[in-house]
């Protein structure tokens, strides 16, 4: 039953998480609801008796893609901010 | 209500969340993240099915097939930001503009 | 009319409101059906772990999903790494540059981040190595390991120190290729012996997957981190 219980929190923060990603107005927000999205993901792994993907998913999916969405957030609103 | 019809439910959720978002917001970013979440939703689904196969370890093949595509998927990404940020830069746009769709 | 307003990430475009009712409408059929199916799946359990536990003694490890990625589906993991190159490809025509030697990054790192990253990078590196190696009989292999050394690098040009950016022409080509490059001759290789492609010989499996795990997780971590660095301005678009 506590095993059920914590799949059934992890399978709700995945879809609240998801959610708030595509809703938020500010992309800030949702880059960072982002990689806490895939974090969550790669617990999710974990307990799908997956170790290697969530290997993968921490480093790639929520890191690389994590920073590369960040630094593109970031340089749209700069350039924005430097133009007359 | 076993492990693997929670997670099935999830992935299914998140798909289609995405795929409504995909579909409905201009911007590029939110296009890229919607595109990023349908991905991994996909692979919780495979991963599911591969956990429901098991016999003593999970299906290990589904587990192949999710590493390559979490691999593609930041390849993808990449370019796709990279395409996004040269639009910028070139028009100013954060948005494919068409004004008789958007309001 | 847009609604848009000067700060670019606070823009909300949506489409109307006719447009809007009709993808709700869609993605709610396509979940209906979708959960119909998930509920719908047969159930002999099973799929394909007989096959790949009787076939893994003689793949040459012993951690299944390596054997699956290197041995039994050693080409979809070849022209993934095919795809990786592709991407990197793209951005670099995107860029209209042929290396990275003019990225760099634009701020100042702080003492923190220099610091730290001098802490970490060697960790970094070990645990890097030692994923690769334990792939043969535990979680790990060439990706993971090629994904955290690929953060290493992201994490050194993140602190002003040049990796990737400082690599030459022909060195960077060299790098990013040699994977694959590697993968195509081990795969090549039996058909010269009069074998299939990727058929490789019994007793020298182990090794050969090695070899291309080696090789392959050193090009993923290169690519990895020349797609972030791809992806940053180029110094001579600076605006003054």
């Amino acid at each position: 039953m506590p095993d059920l219980l914590l799949d059934i929190l992890l399978a709700v923060a995945l879809v609240w998480l998801g959610w708030r990603v595509l809703t938020l107005s500010d992309l800030y927000r949702a880059v960072i609801l982002f990689i806490t999205f895939g974090l969550v993901m790669a617990l999710v792994w974990v307990r799908l008796e997956a170790p290697d993907i969530a290997l993968a998913e921490a480093a790639i999916g929520a890191g690389l893609t994590g920073a590369l969405l960040l630094e593109a957030v970031g340089q749209m609103t700069e350039q924005a901010e430097k133009r007359p | 209500m076993n492990q693997f019809l929670i997670f099935a439910f999830t992935s299914i959720a998140l798909f289609c969340i995405s795929l409504y978002a995909l579909v409905t917001y201009a911007h590029l970013l939110r296009k890229i993240l919607a595109i990023n979440i349908m991905g991994s939703s996909v692979f919780l689904f495979l991963v599911a099915v591969a956990y429901r196969n098991r016999t003593e370890t999970p299906d290990a093949v589904p587990h192949a097939m999710v590493l390559t595509g979490i691999v593609v998927a930041v390849s993808a990404t990449a370019f796709a930001l990279t395409l996004t940020r040269r639009i910028h830069a070139e028009t100013g746009l954060t948005y494919l503009p068409d004004e008789d769709d958007l309001e | 009319m847009a609604t848009e307003s000067s700060n670019v990430t606070a823009v909300r475009l949506v489409a109307r409101l006719p447009a809007r009712l009709l993808a709700l409408s869609l993605s709610g059929l396509i979940a209906v059906l979708l959960v119909l199916a998930a509920l719908d799946l047969p159930d002999d359990a099973g799929g394909l772990t007989t096959q790949v536990t009787d076939n893994l003694d003689q793949s040459g490890v012993t951690h299944p999903v390596t054997a699956v990625l290197l041995n039994f589906r050693a080409y979809d993991t070849w022209l993934e790494v095919g795809v990786l190159i592709l991407a990197l490809l793209g951005i670099l025509a995107v860029q209209q540059s042929a290396d990275l030697s003019d990225t760099g990054a634009l701020t100042d790192p702080g003492p923190v981040l220099t610091w730290l990253s001098r802490l970490l990078v060697p960790v970094i590196f070990l645990t890097g190595g030692y994923l690769l190696w334990l792939g043969t009989a535990a979680p790990g292999g060439a990706f993971q390991a090629g994904a955290v050394w690929g953060a290493a690098g992201v994490l050194l040009y993140m602190s002003g120190y040049r990796s990737v950016t400082a690599m030459g022409a022909l060195l960077f080509r060299a790098a990013v290729l040699v994977g694959f490059g590697i993968f195509l001759i081990v795969a090549a290789g039996p058909t010269f012996t009069g074998r299939q492609m990727l058929q490789y010989p019994l007793d020298l499996a182990g090794t050969l997957i090695l070899l291309v795990e080696t090789t392959l997780a050193f090009s993923v971590a290169i690519i990895l981190t020349s797609l972030f660095c791809g992806s940053q301005p180029r110094r001579s678009d600076a605006s003054p």
